[in-house]
């Protein structure tokens, strides 16, 4: 039985720099990702990040990635197991992982779980015809395999994952975009959306996708004016003809791990729906079970970083391989960092959403 | 405190209580069914759905084979879609010493009047299941009336039968104690709800004792987990319930594959399966069905056994106090005769006498003979593991 | 996010087993009024990709047909695997690489 201080699931953003930080502390740290390559989703972003100097923006998502896969590679406490799927918890200390095509278990003391989200689905006639996808799935086809499965897009939803998905369709060909978005106003951030405006692109606010249909694939969409219930209002359909399909309704914590172990979990809209109770250290309502990342309630790759360092020190802390004073410093820097992450007009309300779940998480956080 | 009152409660929203109280409701008897969580919840809802009748023990042969002819009609009764098909059932030998076991076993079954089992050699096994390995048995027993069914549509539609007679059933509620009046039965305290009733029905598998205990009553039941992991749904592959030594499977309806394992011995409660046990059988039944190899496991899960000393069900009164009526011990098999088990429950309750004599079943048995496993018939039994 | 209202009840709604809106209405207005309970109904969500993509839709579902608001609908149980791992990989395993002690087995409720 393999036996390691530190279990981390997903070698996403959260769990390479979760990672990095235990092994360099002294933990024996095993990292699994079902992919074959490190990095989660940021190998999929080509474009320059958002976020502060220290957060690497202007950086492009991929080279962070590999940055941090670099330096992992050189640390001796980290083991990486890639193209291999955590699929089960036994218990608390012991999970099942297909590796190299048979089963290991790992008996751990610690884990960290980071596994990120997934999109959610959203379901109208005709969305199960070929040329409708998630907005990842889209961006994956378009910057890792290079193929461009349309040429009128129709984007449903305008946070940040649809604006740059809609952006990095249109620098790849693509010939127009549509966007529409049910709310009255631009989920994401103005930068992103003024750059596909100057491509011509159309943002609908207010305004939903009703049907999509075709013959064996998408060939056009009705869409429809919507009130601010998100309901269709009467005689505003109209047709628009596109190829493309794609779905950006938000993310939700890819939480299956923590819900087979019987974590706690609070409704929190502002983070992508349930997510799991957790206090300021990342600890879940379960002893020794972490989380960090978008699995905590969906962010960024900048908050999900930081998180995995803090989580990452919790550990080391309980593991009593740092003291206390270098605990609490750490926690501090990271804590403020994490809360300039989480200012300004589109932050603040994941701030005020964490605060929400640390206060749920100290009644539990006594029991222990 | 919340008061109710009707002329039977029946504790435990498994198939055996939905199927009595429809029985009972059919009478136009009052009935109110109280579960601690949702109707089929445990074995009920988590069983193989094997529905078999080769192999019984000489006492419950014609309830399993009267139930074959309730199943037969039962969608027509119930106006639902159960599933149910006679697939037939095939139960592996290992060695030429249990086929002989077998052959003993299905004379017995023939002379008890079952004429639709007979002993294939290896090469008629194959016949039926093309997909067996070569040189994994000696033969093994085949029977055609034996078939399978879906668990959850099946206690369901008993549930929405029996509501539909104006059976209340009451979910979330968990019964706290067995209230006495001197030596009879007054009724139920779950929580803030007193139910108060002539007739009181436990019905709750393994957790049996929970209730009886405090009566000063033990049943001689063992609580066992037991577990299946299902596949996604395949083209037809193993057409009957296949049995062998140590795993079984069965395709359902919908072209999943069910497999589990024959011989349980966690003895303990769980809904969650044993990891060292689905690995295990997950890697003996590719042995008897290579065809397996690249099916996709989507979930396993486990149930509770009532593994009764005899093998054999407990079912009926429970001398020394008045209107208690028992219902456990299934011991792995008590879906398939559910049917016709629920509908003798309510005799015994509704008419006061029953179709079929409960007497091999009474609790009392224990008692009188210190009754255990049969060794002449369970020979067989055995062999054939504590289930299905 | 926005759920459209128009009616197409024939929409499906989980791709895996092919269960349509319709059906899954008429599920909760008979009881099911847990996602759980909505899959022992319907089978919606008992396929290869074990409701991933309905689950959330069936969640709006039942918070749009019942009495419950959306804090009141949690996920499913979640059993393992997690992942479709095939049988013949399930059963590749030494050992002592794999087994737990029974104890532990039988801790798992
Ligand atoms: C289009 C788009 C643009 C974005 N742009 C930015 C940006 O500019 N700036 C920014 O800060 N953020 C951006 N983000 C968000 C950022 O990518 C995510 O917040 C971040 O990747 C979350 O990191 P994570 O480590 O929590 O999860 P992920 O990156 O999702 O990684 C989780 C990993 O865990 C693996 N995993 C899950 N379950 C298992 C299991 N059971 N076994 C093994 N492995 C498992 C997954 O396969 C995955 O590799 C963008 C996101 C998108 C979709
Ligand atoms: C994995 C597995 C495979 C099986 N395969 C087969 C098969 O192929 N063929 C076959 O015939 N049989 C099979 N069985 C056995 C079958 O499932 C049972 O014999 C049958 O379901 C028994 O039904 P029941 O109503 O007695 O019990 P259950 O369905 O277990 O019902 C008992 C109910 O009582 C409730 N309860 C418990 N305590 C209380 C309380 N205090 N108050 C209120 N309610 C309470 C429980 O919640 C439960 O719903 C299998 C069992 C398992 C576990």
């Amino acid at each position: 039985m393999f036996e390691v201080d530190l279990l981390i699931v997903g070698a996403g953003p959260a769990g390479l720099c979760a990672a990095l930080e235990a092994g360099q502390e002294g933990l024996s740290v095993l990292l699994v990702d079902e992919n074959a390559k490190p990095g989660g989703q940021l190998f999929k972003q080509i474009h320059k990040f958002f976020g502060s100097e220290m957060h690497k923006a202007g950086t492009r998502g991929f080279r962070i990635g590999e940055n941090l896969v670099r330096e992992i590679a050189e640390c001796p406490n980290i083991t990486l197991w890639l193209n291999s799927v955590v699929f089960s918890a036994i218990d608390q200390n012991h999970f099942e992982v297909v590796h190299n095509c048979s089963v290991q278990v790992i008996n751990t003391k610690k884990v960290i779980v980071a596994t990120g989200a997934i999109e959610k689905g959203l379901v109208f006639p005709g969305w199960t015809l070929p040329g409708v996808m998630g907005a990842g799935a889209l961006q994956t086809m378009i910057n890792i395999n290079r193929v461009r499965p349309g040429n009128k897009l129709l984007m449903v939803g305008s946070g940040n994952v649809g604006l740059i998905v809609s952006y990095q369709f249109l620098q790849a060909g693509g010939e127009s975009v549509i966007l529409v978005e049910a709310a009255n106003r631009i989920g994401g951030y103005g930068v992103h959306a003024s750059k596909i405006r100057r491509y011509g692109t159309n943002i609908i606010t207010g305004c939903s996708v009703e049907s999509v249909s075709g013959n064996g694939k998408v060939e056009s969409a009705i869409l429809a004016k919507v009130d601010d219930k998100f309901q269709t209002i009467k005689g505003t359909q109209w047709e628009e003809k596109v190829d493309i399909v794609a779905i950006a309704a938000g993310l939700y914590p890819l939480m299956e791990l923590l819900r087979q172990l019987g974590c706690e979990f609070t409704m929190c809209p502002p983070l992508g729906g349930w997510v799991p109770v957790h206090d300021e250290r990342m600890e879940t309502s379960l002893n020794g079970i972490f989380i960090a990342g978008d699995v905590s309630g969906a962010e960024e790759a900048s908050t999900a970083m930081e998180e995995g360092r803090l989580a990452a020190w919790s550990v080391t802390y309980d593991l009593a391989k740092c003291t206390k004073n270098k605990y609490e410093s750490v926690r501090i820097d990271i804590t403020k960092r994490l809360e300039a992450l989480r200012s300004g007009p589109y932050g603040i309300a994941r701030k005020n959403a964490k605060d929400s779940i640390y206060a749920i998480a100290k009644n539990f956080s006594k029991l222990r | 405190m919340i008061e109710k009152k009707a002329d039977v409660v029946i504790v435990g929203g498994g198939i055996i209580g939905c199927s009595t109280a429809y029985g009972l409701a059919k009478m136009g008897i009052k009935v109110i069914v109280i579960e601690r969580d949702y109707v089929a919840s445990q074995g009920s809802g988590r069983n193989a759905g094997g529905v078999r009748v080769q192999g019984r023990l000489p006492a419950e042969l014609p309830i399993a084979m009267e139930a074959v002819e309730i199943w037969k009609t039962l969608d027509k009764e119930l106006g639902i879609n159960s599933e149910y098909r006679q697939t037939g059932n095939v139960f592996l030998a290992s060695s030429e010493k249990e086929k002989e076991l077998h052959e003993k076993m299905a004379k017995r079954l023939q002379k008890q009047g079952l004429k639709d089992v007979r002993v294939l050699s290896e090469q008629e096994v194959r016949k039926v299941i093309p997909a067996l390995k070569q040189g994994m048995c000696k033969g093994g027993s085949y029977c055609t009336i034996d078939g399978m069914a879906n668990p959850l549509n099946t206690t369901f539609g008993y549930a929405n039968a029996a509501a539909a007679l104006g059976v209340e059933i009451i979910e979330h509620t968990k019964v706290d104690s067995i209230d006495l009046a001197n030596t009879r039965v007054d009724g139920v305290t779950a929580g803030d709800l007193k139910v108060k009733c002539d007739t009181l029905m436990v019905a709750i598998g393994s957790w049996s004792n929970d209730l009886m205990e405090p009566l000063g009553i033990k049943i001689p039941i063992t609580p066992c987990r037991n577990q299946i992991f299902v596949t996604e749904v395949l083209p037809p592959i193993v057409e009957p319930f296949l049995l062998t030594p140590i795993v079984y499977c069965n395709q359902t309806y919908n072209g999943n594959m069910f497999v589990g394992n024959v011989d349980p011995d966690d003895y303990c409660l769980g809904n969650s399966a044993n990891p060292n046990e689905t690995k295990r059988t997950a890697r003996d039944i590719i042995r008897y069905i290579p065809a397996l190899a690249d099916a996709s496991i989507i979930r396993a899960w486990g149930g509770p056994l009532d593994l009764s000393a005899d093998d054999m069900p407990i079912l009926g009164d429970v001398p020394g106090t008045e209107g208690l009526v028992v219902a456990c011990g299934f011991s792995g098999h008590g879906f398939a005769s559910a049917p016709y088990i629920g509908k003798l429950l309510s005799e015994h309750i509704g008419l006061g006498k029953s179709s079929y004599s409960l007497d091999a079943f009474r609790y009392k048995r224990f008692q009188e003979t210190n009754a255990k496993v049969d060794e002449n018939v369970y020979a067989y039994g055995q062999a054939i593991g504590k289930n299905r | 996010m926005h759920e459209n209202n128009t009616d197409n009840n024939d929409v499906i709604i989980c791709r895996c087993e092919e269960i349509s809106k319709e059906e899954i209405i008429n599920a909760i207005r008979n009881g099911a009024d847990t996602v759980t309970l909505v899959k022992k109904y319907t089978r919606a969500g008992m396929g290869l990709c074990k409701g991933k993509t309905c689950s959330i839709v069936i969640q709006r579902l039942i918070a749009e047909y019942s009495s419950k608001s959306p804090d009141q609908i949690p996920f499913d149980i979640e059993r393992e695997p997690f992942r479709p791992i095939k049988i013949s990989v399930m059963g590749n395993y030494e050992d002592e690489n794999a087994l737990v002690d029974h104890e532990i087995c039988l801790k798992r409720k």
